[in-house]
This record gives C-alpha cells, sequence and structure tokens, in this order.
C-alpha cells in the first residue's frame, strides 16, 4: 500500500473534487512530495503500537 | 561604554543601566536606532514598515513617565522590532504575504500588548518568510554577508539585531525560525517550551508547532524578555498555567556539576567540519567551566522532518483553506505548492505524524532523563548564499528546508525549551550556533548554561561589518 505512487493526474482529480486551482506544473512536485511524506510517515507509524496514543498535549513535566 | 554613538552595540540590561543614570534617554536611543535604519536598512533589508514617529512618541512618553519615578520594567524605553506576524494595532501586518497587503490590526497581539506594557518602544516590523514558512526571509540579507540569506523564518529579527538596528525582536518557530536565523545572523534567541508564551494575534503557520519567543544579543536580554511575554494567557488556550520565574535570576554563571547530554546520533549526521569542531570547542568550554559531558542517544528521530511536513502542511493549508481558493495567485510559487499539497495530505498520514510525535517526545523526555541539558549544533552547516536552493555536505546533498530543520524541528515536535547562542564562526566568517536544548518548563536552566557559556566566551561581542 506505502510503495504505491501518487500521480500527477491522481493529484490533478483530487484538486478539481477540492475546488482548487492548481498553479501551471505542480502536479509533478505535489504527487512526488506526498508520496515520500505518506511513506515515511507510514514507515514510521507502523513501528508504533496500533493503540499508541494520539496526543498533543504538553505536560509541565516529563 | 556609555557614548550613544556606539549605544547600539550595548545588551538590553547596559542600555537600560544608560537611561538610569542619564547617560542618553530613550528618546536619543531612539532617533539614534532611526538614524541606523535609515542608513543601513537599505542594504540590509530587514524592515518592512519603521514607525518612526510612534517609536518618537513612545520613547518621550517613555521618558517622561521614568524622569517621574515610574519605572516599568528593564525594557522600558529601550528600542526594539517586531516580526511582521504579530498583530500590531493600526499598523499593516503582512506576514510577508499579499493576501494580507491590507491587513491592519485592530488590537496588539498578546506578547506585543505585554511589550508595550513593559514600556519596549518598537521600532518597526521586521521581515518573515511568507507566512513563517520557509527560511530565506526574502528580500532581507545576511548581515555578515549580504551575499547570503539571514535563514528563517524570522530572517528580519536576526538580520537587524546583528546589524544593530535594534536590541532585541521578536520571532516565532515552527521548525526552527528563531534558532535558525539567530545562528545564521551570530544572536541569540530561544524557543520557550511549547505553551510557555501566548500566540494570540500571531499568524499561524501550525497550531500545533507554532512557538514565540525572543531574540537578542545576550542571554540576559532573553531572559529580560521571556520575563515579560511568557504566562498564561485567556486568549491562547494552549498557554499553560505555570509559573514563570525571574529568569535573570538562574544565569550565576555556574555550571559546575551540571549534565550536558552529548548526542551519539542524528545530530552527529553529516555535519559541516566548521560546525562541528565550533561544537566540539564549546563543549571543551562547558566542560572547563566543571559540567560534565555525558553521551545519550535519542531514539525516534528516523523519518522526524516528514512527520513535522505532514503535521505543518496539513495546518497550515486548514488556516488558509478559503485564500487559497480565492486569491492563490497572491501567495508565493513556494508557500502556495506546500498549501496545495497539504491540501491534498490524508487524514491518516497527519494522524499517524502525530501519534508519532508522542513517540518523539517520549524519546527526548528518556534522553533528558539523566541530564540537565542535551546540546546540539543549531544547524548542520552556515547560512547558504541567495539563490542556492541545494546544501551539499559531504555525499549529503538536501534542500534549503531540509538543512535548516533538519536539527531544529524535532525539538518543534517535542515542544522542548531550546535556545541558540553564538559559538564560534565559519572560515568564510558565517556564524555558528549551539543549541541547547532543556526539559518541558525548565527555561531557567537553558539560560543559565546559556549564559555561562557566554560569560566564557566572545562570540557574542563580534558585529558584523555592515554595522560599522
Amino acid at each position: 500500500m506505502t510503495e504505491k505512487k501518487i500521480e500527477p493526474n491522481d493529484v490533478e482529480q483530487l484538486a478539481k473534487f477540492l475546488d482548487l486551482k492548481l498553479k501551471q506544473d505542480d502536479s509533478q512536485s505535489i504527487a512526488s512530495m506526498l508520496t515520500d511524506i505518506r511513506a515515511s510517515v507510514y514507515r514510521k507509524a507502523s513501528a508504533l503500537k496500533q493503540d499508541a496514543p494520539l496526543s498533543i498535549v504538553f505536560e509541565a513535566r516529563p | 561604554m556609555s557614548q550613544l554613538s556606539t549605544a547600539w552595540k550595548l545588551s538590553i540590561a547596559e542600555a537600560a543601566a544608560g537611561i538610569s543614570n542619564n547617560s542618553f534617554s530613550s528618546s536619543a536611543l531612539t532617533r539614534m536606532m532611526l538614524d541606523r535604519i535609515a542608513a543601513i536598512d537599505p542594504k540590509l533589508l530587514a524592515y518592512v514598515t519603521v514607525l518612526k514617529d510612534d517609536a518618537l512618541k513612545a520613547a518621550a512618553a517613555a521618558d517622561k513617565e521614568m524622569a517621574s519615578g515610574t519605572y516599568r520594567s528593564p525594557l522600558h524605553g529601550i528600542p526594539i522590532a517586531i516580526k511582521d506576524i504579530f498583530d500590531t494595532k493600526g499598523v499593516r501586518t503582512m506576514a510577508g504575504s499579499r493576501v494580507r497587503a491590507n491587513y491592519v490590526p485592530e488590537r496588539d497581539c498578546t506578547v506585543v500588548r505585554k511589550l508595550r506594557e513593559a514600556g519596549a518602544v518598537i521600532l518597526g516590523k521586521v521581515t518573515t518568510h511568507e507566512f513563517a514558512f520557509g527560511f530565506d526571509s526574502r528580500p532581507t540579507r545576511n548581515a555578515w554577508n549580504l551575499d547570503h540569506i539571514p535563514s528563517g523564518s524570522s530572517g528580519g529579527s536576526g538580520a537587524a539585531i546583528a546589524a544593530g538596528l535594534c536590541f532585541a525582536a521578536t520571532g516565532s518557530d515552527t521548525g526552527g525560525s528563531i534558532r535558525a536565523p539567530a545562528a545564521a545572523n551570530g544572536i541569540a534567541g530561544i524557543k520557550p517550551t511549547y505553551g510557555r508564551v501566548s500566540k494570540a494575534g500571531v499568524a499561524v503557520l501550525s497550531w500545533s508547532l507554532d512557538h514565540a519567543g525572543p531574540m537578542a544579543r545576550t542571554v540576559r536580554d532573553l531572559a529580560i524578555l521571556l520575563n515579560i511575554m511568557a504566562g498564561r494567557d485567556d486568549l491562547d488556550p494552549h498557554t499553560k498555567d505555570v509559573p514563570v520565574p525571574d529568569y535573570t535570576a538562574s544565569l550565576t554563571g555556574d555550571i559546575s556539576g551540571m549534565r550536558l547530554g552529548v548526542p551519539t546520533n542524528y545530530f552527529t549526521d553529516d555535519v559541516a567540519p566548521a560546525a562541528a569542531d565550533a561544537f566540539a570547542k564549546a563543549l571543551e568550554r562547558l566542560e572547563s567551566l566543571g559540567a560534565r559531558a555525558v553521551p545519550v542517544d535519542i531514539a525516534e528521530l528516523d523519518g522526524v522532518l516528514d512527520c513535522m511536513l505532514a503535521i505543518a502542511m496539513s495546518e497550515a493549508s486548514t488556516y488558509h483553506q478559503a485564500s487559497l481558493r480565492a486569491n492563490p495567485d497572491l501567495f508565493e510559487d513556494e508557500t502556495r505548492l506546500l498549501l496545495e499539497a497539504g491540501e491534498m495530505m490524508l487524514a491518516t498520514t497527519y494522524i499517524n505524524a502525530q501519534r508519532a510525535r508522542v513517540a518523539i517526545k517520549a524519546a527526548f523526555r528518556e534522553a533528558l532523563g539523566g541530564v540537565d541539558v542535551i546540546l546540539t549544533p543549531t544547524q548542520p552547516t552556515t547560512a547558504l548564499k541567495i539563490g542556492q536552493s541545494m546544501s551539499r555536505i559531504g555525499a549529503r546533498e538536501e534542500s534549503v528546508f531540509a538543512v535548516s530543520a533538519r536539527f531544529c524541528a524535532p525539538l518543534n515536535l517535542s515542544g522542548l525549551p531550546v535556545a541558540s547562542v553564538p559559538c564560534g564562526f565559519s572560515p568564510e566568517k558565517m556564524p555558528i550556533g549551539l543549541q541547547i536544548i532543556g526539559k518541558p518548563f525548565d527555561e531557567a536552566t537553558v539560560l543559565r548554561v546559556a549564559d555561562a557559556f557566554e560569560r566564557n566566551t566572545e562570540w557574542h561581542t563580534n558585529y558584523p561589518p555592515i554595522a560599522g
């Protein structure tokens, strides 16, 4: 799943759905960026336990 | 040193003493700074807006108050600058973007309100990278070499302080935007703990990664500013009700017996020789003061930049959702690209990045368990040249973003307090910074170590040629 690349065509389709007017030639860069970030974050999260918490609260002390 | 002509070299503490002993007035100090801005800033391009009349009026009021015996704080009558993403009542706050060309706030942000109440004189607004989403801070130049970037996003703050065009400035930091320009321009800066300083009225880049903090020439000045800026704020739900100590009281110069964590991984990867050498010498100097270096391994840092990007891009795109549709052409190309991509980030990617962040925080907590602070180079290398899109250190080639955020962004994800102080120069005479990381809400210890280092080195007493 994570190996699948997002293609510029996918980006252009999604932009239509999102009502976004992409700047010309941005779709290739966006596709690369999203593919890389998604794969990297997925790899990192895969090492977490399935029930590892989501918390952005910062405690006063460790 | 109390002559007005050289007073721009003074720290805030020294300038306050000069006002107090009648060596000069706030009005004279402010006029001197305004004259310097007029003479030097056309080359440096750090100021977006200069508030000449307002500043002179505020300085005159400060002089009158102090003459009548009212002394508000060590900042009373001291001319400072404000990064142009902090709202200032009645003064255009563009956040470096044409999107905000006509935005004139009706009120001050909390930080500016507190600074004014403390008696600060606001000289003007200084450059930010567009919406603080980058590191080159166009069109501002590096104070040490006009062919180089001042880094960012608080590049105007860093360059203006280094060139002696203000005594201090505000900064904001989402992936290194206080520390990177502090290091690049040879000055000091601190990103306090997440929740320590209010962000109410500061343009959002990323709600969960943004921090506001001070930048100045000396560590004592950071402590003076943080005393004023810190504290819970009803207008910012992220702020914590944690007591704010007097940070200047922690500046004892004594770090004997302290344990300094020195990472054995991540922060040692692909560091330019000059930065590595300056870091090693800084560590030796701190050890000579009686502190002990302790090797620490910090887990969970692989993929940290992608986690930061997933969060920052998703949150920034949410903030700019309406503008990106109404006026996409008003954004700079690179900002627009990041926002467009952020719109398409999967919710699962964003949530996984936030979950990974919990593990990153825990890893830092563990590493800090046996030490008082952790030290790293602030940046792997010195400020890049204007127009340079890639950095090369050994075999590693990376973008301006990656090289600028690599050592800084982990501390935005962890929310920990972290300062940068000057610790050397490259052979090309470009400044290098030392990063000092502390435990949550323990800015006092971070400042104590930074101050001890500063007292025993002379890096902060160097001035770039443009300063005169």
